[in-house]
C-alpha cells in the first residue's frame, strides 16, 4: 500500500490517486449491507447454496397513497458475496495500445513496463493478446496462453512509435483477438484494455461509429476498459466507450502512473464474479417506470431491463429508479418483480437472483412520513450529485460557467457526496477543483466520477 | 370456504392492522405457511382486486401485484383508476405517458413527461390539454418539435389532433386523446373499418391500446373489440398485414368468425369462415383453436388441426383468413374496462372527445 502512494507521488494527499477509481472497495459495502439487514435468513434456512449475487429491493417509502397517482423511488441493490467461493475466473484480455507519434519516449517506455507487468500477473489459464495501433494496426501477440513470459516481453520491448491514431481499427482488431479464442474459452472474463493519449486521427473517427462498434462488442460479451493518458485524449469518447460496454474508465495524468493503473485494472478483472449482468423489472399493472438514474433502460411492454457492468467480489451495484403508480384499492402490492440475470463466472453457469419490490398503498396520509427510507433518500442525493456534475461539465464546455462558477458548483456537489457517504467520489471532486485552480483538466477526472456514479458503483 | 375468505377471517379487524403483519420488502409473506390451501400444487385463485387468475403458489397477483394472502381491500369496488385524459405512446417501444388536463411539461429532467433521450432538451416542450384539445409548444429546444410533418417554431403553440405523431428531438410518439370506455353494452361487437365514424383527419393507422409493432401500411384502426364483461387484457394479436383489425385477447374466451354470434365478427374477409377460431386464455397461457374453418388457421405457417388447442407464444405469427397477426402477451397499464370505444363511436373529432372522468362506484 505504501509503495503505491509513492508511485502515485501526490505527497500532499496520501489518499488521492492520480486517476479515477474503478471501484470503491470496502467501506460503503458494509454500511449498505448492515443497514439493509444483510443476507435473507429465509434463504439459508431452506438450505440453498450461497448465491454469488444477491438482490435487495428497497422502496423509497414503504407507503404510497392508494387513492391518487403517485411517484416514488426504489433502490435495487445488487450485491456480490465477499467470500471467495472458488477459483477466480480466468481472463481473456487484450491490450490495445496507442503507439502514435505522441506516445514516443517516456510514455511508450512506461507502457512497455505496464504490459510486462500484465504478463507477470497472468496465470497459466489466462489468455493474453496485444494489439498496437497508429496509422495501421499490428497484432503484436495473438490471443494465447503465455508459456514463455520472457519471449512475450521481448516482443513488447520492440514496440515503436508511429504516426497517427487509428483507434477504431485498433479496437476492432483487439476485439477480434478475444473473439478468435472465445469458442474455446467459455466462462472467461473477456476484456479489452484500450490505452490512448489523443483524439482518433485515422480510420473512423466519430463518436457514434466508435461507440456503436463498442455496443456490438458488448453484445458479444466483450467489455472495454478505456484508459485515457495525458491531457489530449477525448474524455467524452473514452467515458462513452466505457459506459457503453460496461467497462471502467481511467484518467492517467502522468506516464509513470501507467503501470500502476494496468495493475489495478488487472486486479479488478481478477475478482469479477458475475458478467453479462442485467436487472429485469417486470411491472405489475398500475405501475410504470419513469426513469432509471444514470441509465438508459430498454422498455418492452411491462418489462424494463437495465444492463449492469461486471461485478467484482464483495462489491455492490445500485440501480435507482423512479416509478409512477396509478390509483388503486388500498393494500399491499408488488409493483415489480425484480430479477438479476447474470453469468456466474466462478461456477461457470448462468444464474439469477430474484426479489420483489413491494409497496403498501394506503389511504392514511399520516403514514407517509414514517415510511421514508433513508438509504434510498441518500441514493437520490448521490444521483442528483451526479447530474449536477454533468451539468457543471456541460457548463464548462459551453463556457456558460466560469472557472469560478464551476468551482462553486463543484464545492456544493462535493459537500453532497460527503454527506451521502461517498468519500472517495468527493475526493475526486476535490481533485477536479484543485485542477481547476491550477488551470488544469477537471473534466477528465469528473468524467470518471460521473461514470462510476451512474454505473451504480458504491 | 374460499381461500380469500379464510384469510379475511384470520386477519385482524381493521385492514390497516392486517397490513402491518406483512413484510413489505422481499421475503415471503408470513401467513403463507399457515394456509394449507396455498401450499397445494396446481389450482388457481382469483385476485380480489383485479379478478385476474393466478396460480395458488404465487404470493402476489401476477397482474396487479396485490398480496394475495392479505385481506382484500375494503373499497375493492372502487374504480381503481381513471384512464388518462390523453396519452403519448412511444412509437418504438410502446411506453405510455399520461397527459393530464392542463399544462404537461416534456423534457429530459424533472418534467411531467420524462424522456431520457439525448436528443431531448431538459425543458423541451409543453403539451396543454384543455377540453380535449391538445396544443403543443416548443420551448426553444435544441433539436426541435414536430406535430405530424410540421416543424414548430419556438413558443408557437400548435394544435395536435388525436392520432398525430409528435416528434421531440429524435423521439416519436403518437398522441391519443380520450377517456375510458364506460362499458359497451353489446356482447357482440361488429368490427369492420366502416364503423370508424369520425376517425381523426390525420389518423390513418391508429391502433389504440397497444403500440403498433411496425408501421405497416394500410393497417386499419382498432375498433372497440372488447365485450362488456371481458376479463383483463392479457395479450394482443397485432395486425401485420391484411384487412381485419387487431385482436385484444382477454381472459374471456373469444370466438372469431364471419357470422354474427361470434364475439368478434369479421365480415370483410371472405376467407374467414362463419365459425372460424377461438382464443381462450387460462393461467397457463393463451390458446388458439381452429373451430372448423374452411381456409384454416395458421400459427407460424403450420395449419392447426381443427379442435386442437395451440399454445401461443410471444412473437408467434398467426394467420386468420387474409390477415397475418403477430402475438404479443401484454398486460395493460390501463384499466381492464378501457377500450377506447368512445373515441371511435362518438368520433374522435376534437369537440366530441371530452375526457371522461373516473368511473363511478
Amino acid at each position: 500500500m505504501e509503495d503505491r502512494t509513492q508511485i502515485l507521488g501526490r505527497t500532499g494527499m496520501p489518499n488521492a490517486p492520480g486517476m479515477a477509481q474503478p471501484t470503491v472497495i470496502g467501506g460503503s459495502r458494509t454500511q449498505m449491507g448492515g443497514a439493509m439487514g444483510g443476507v435473507d435468513p429465509m434463504r439459508t434456512q431452506m438450505g440453498m447454496p450461497m448465491q454469488t449475487v444477491e438482490v435487495e429491493c428497497v422502496p423509497g417509502n414503504r407507503y404510497a397513497m392508494a387513492p391518487e397517482i403517485s411517484r416514488d423511488h426504489a433502490l435495487i441493490v445488487v450485491k456480490a458475496s465477499g467470500q471467495q467461493l472458488g477459483r477466480r475466473a480466468p481472463i481473456n484480455v487484450c491490450l490495445v495500445i496507442d503507439r502514435s507519434g505522441s506516445m514516443e519516449g517516456e510514455p511508450l517506455e512506461y507502457v512497455k513496463r505496464a504490459c510486462e507487468y500484465v504478463v507477470d500477473m497472468l496465470e497459466p489459464n489466462d489468455i493474453l493478446s496485444i494489439v498496437t495501433f497508429e496509422e495501421q494496426v499490428d497484432v503484436l501477440m495473438p490471443a494465447r496462453r503465455i508459456v514463455n513470459k520472457a519471449l512475450v516481453k521481448e516482443h513488447i520491448r520492440r514496440m515503436e512509435a508511429g504516426n497517427t491514431t487509428n483507434l477504431y481499427d485498433g479496437l476492432v482488431a483487439g476485439c477480434m483477438q478475444i473473439q478468435s479464442v472465445m469458442a474455446q474459452t467459455p466462462g472467461y472474463v473477456n476484456r479489452v484494455l484500450l490505452l490512448t493519449d489523443g483524439e482518433p486521427t485515422a480510420g473512423l473517427k466519430d463518436f457514434n461509429s466508435i461507440v456503436q462498434q463498442v455496443g456490438q462488442q458488448k453484445a458479444q460479451g466483450i467489455s472495454i476498459t478505456a484508459l485515457g493518458f495525458g491531457s489530449e485524449y477525448n474524455e467524452e469518447l473514452m467515458a462513452g466507450i466505457a459506459r457503453r460496454s460496461g467497462g471502467n474508465y481511467y484518467y492517467i495524468q502522468r506516464p509513470d502512473l501507467i503501470p500502476e493503473v494496468f495493475r489495478r485494472e488487472l486486479e479488478t478483472l481478477m475478482t469479477i464474479v458475475a458478467r453479462n449482468v442485467r436487472v429485469r423489472l417486470t411491472l405489475t399493472r398500475w405501475s410504470q417506470v419513469r426513469q432509471v438514474y444514470g441509465q438508459q433502460p430498454a422498455f418492452q411492454g411491462r418489462v424494463v431491463e437495465i444492463p449492469l457492468p461486471d461485478i467484482e467480489r464483495g462489491t455492490v451495484r445500485t440501480v435507482l429508479a423512479e416509478f409512477e403508480f396509478d390509483r388503486r384499492p388500498a393494500g399491499t402490492y408488488r409493483v415489480a418483480k425484480v430479477e438479476v440475470l447474470y453469468d456466474d463466472v466462478v461456477n461457470n453457469r448462468p444464474s439469477q437472483a430474484v426479489g420483489d419490490l413491494v409497496f403498501d398503498f394506503t389511504t392514511d396520509r399520516s403514514l407517509l412520513a414514517a415510511g421514508v427510507n433513508q438509504i434510498v433518500r441518500n441514493e437520490l442525493d448521490i444521483a442528483m450529485a451526479s447530474k449536477n456534475l454533468e451539468r457543471t461539465m456541460m457548463g464548462m464546455r459551453t463556457q456558460q460557467l466560469t472557472a469560478m462558477g464551476a468551482m462553486q458548483e463543484l464545492n456544493k456537489t462535493r459537500t453532497v457526496l460527503m454527506q451521502a457517504g461517498q468519500a472517495a467520489k468527493a475526493q475526486e471532486v476535490t481533485m477536479a477543483i484543485q485542477a481547476l485552480q491550477s488551470g488544469g483538466e477537471a473534466e477528465k477526472t469528473l468524467m470518471g466520477t460521473v461514470l462510476n456514479l451512474n454505473q451504480g458503483k458504491r | 370456504m374460499s381461500n380469500i375468505e379464510a384469510t379475511r377471517v384470520m386477519g385482524a379487524v381493521s385492514p390497516s392492522a392486517d397490513r402491518t403483519m406483512v413484510v413489505p420488502a422481499g421475503g415471503m409473506p408470513t401467513q403463507m405457511g399457515g394456509d394449507p390451501m396455498r401450499t397445494q400444487m396446481g389450482g388457481t385463485t382469483n385476485c380480489p382486486v383485479c379478478k385476474s387468475v393466478t396460480p395458488l403458489m404465487e404470493p402476489y397477483c401476477g397482474d396487479c401485484g396485490f398480496l394475495l394472502t392479505s385481506a382484500p381491500p375494503v373499497e375493492a369496488d372502487m374504480a381503481p383508476q381513471e384512464a388518462p385524459p390523453a396519452e403519448l405512446i412511444d412509437l418504438t417501444d410502446g411506453r405510455k405517458f399520461r397527459l393530464n388536463n392542463g399544462v404537461n411539461t416534456l423534457g429530459r429532467q424533472g418534467t411531467d413527461v420524462l424522456i431520457t433521450d439525448a436528443t431531448i432538451s431538459r425543458n423541451h416542450a409543453t403539451i396543454t390539454l384543455e377540453n380535449g384539445v391538445v396544443t403543443v409548444e416548443d420551448l426553444g429546444s435544441s433539436n426541435g418539435t414536430k406535430v405530424g410533418d410540421l416543424r414548430l417554431s419556438a413558443n408557437q403553440p400548435t394544435t395536435a389532433p388525436a392520432g398525430t405523431v409528435l416528434k421531440f428531438g429524435n423521439w416519436q410518439a403518437r398522441l391519443e386523446i380520450g377517456g375510458p370506455d364506460r362499458g359497451s353494452s353489446d356482447k357482440t361487437v361488429v368490427v369492420s373499418d366502416r364503423t370508424m365514424v369520425g376517425t381523426p383527419p390525420t389518423d390513418d393507422k391508429t391502433i389504440v391500446g397497444i403500440p403498433p409493432l411496425g408501421d405497416a401500411p394500410g393497417v386499419p384502426p382498432l375498433p372497440p373489440t372488447e365485450a362488456e364483461d371481458a376479463g383483463p387484457f392479457v395479450a394482443m394479436l397485432t395486425n401485420e398485414q391484411g384487412p381485419s383489425p387487431d385482436i385484444r385477447v382477454t381472459t374471456t374466451t373469444i370466438t372469431i368468425g364471419r357470422r354474427a354470434g361470434n364475439t368478434l365478427v369479421f365480415p370483410n374477409d371472405a376467407y374467414i369462415s362463419g365459425k372460424h377460431a377461438e382464443i381462450a386464455t387460462d393461467a397457463t397461457g393463451t390458446y388458439l383453436t381452429d373451430t372448423g374453418s374452411t381456409n384454416g388457421t395458421f400459427v407460424n405457417g403450420q395449419r392447426l388441426v381443427v379442435g386442437e388447442r395451440q399454445l401461443l407464444l410471444e412473437g408467434d405469427e398467426v394467420q386468420l383468413g387474409q390477415t397475418r397477426y403477430r402475438f404479443t402477451p401484454v398486460a395493460p397499464v390501463e384499466t381492464p374496462t378501457e377500450a377506447d370505444a368512445d373515441v371511435y363511436a362518438e368520433g374522435a373529432g376534437l369537440e366530441t372527445s371530452v375526457p371522461v372522468e373516473a368511473q363511478p362506484e
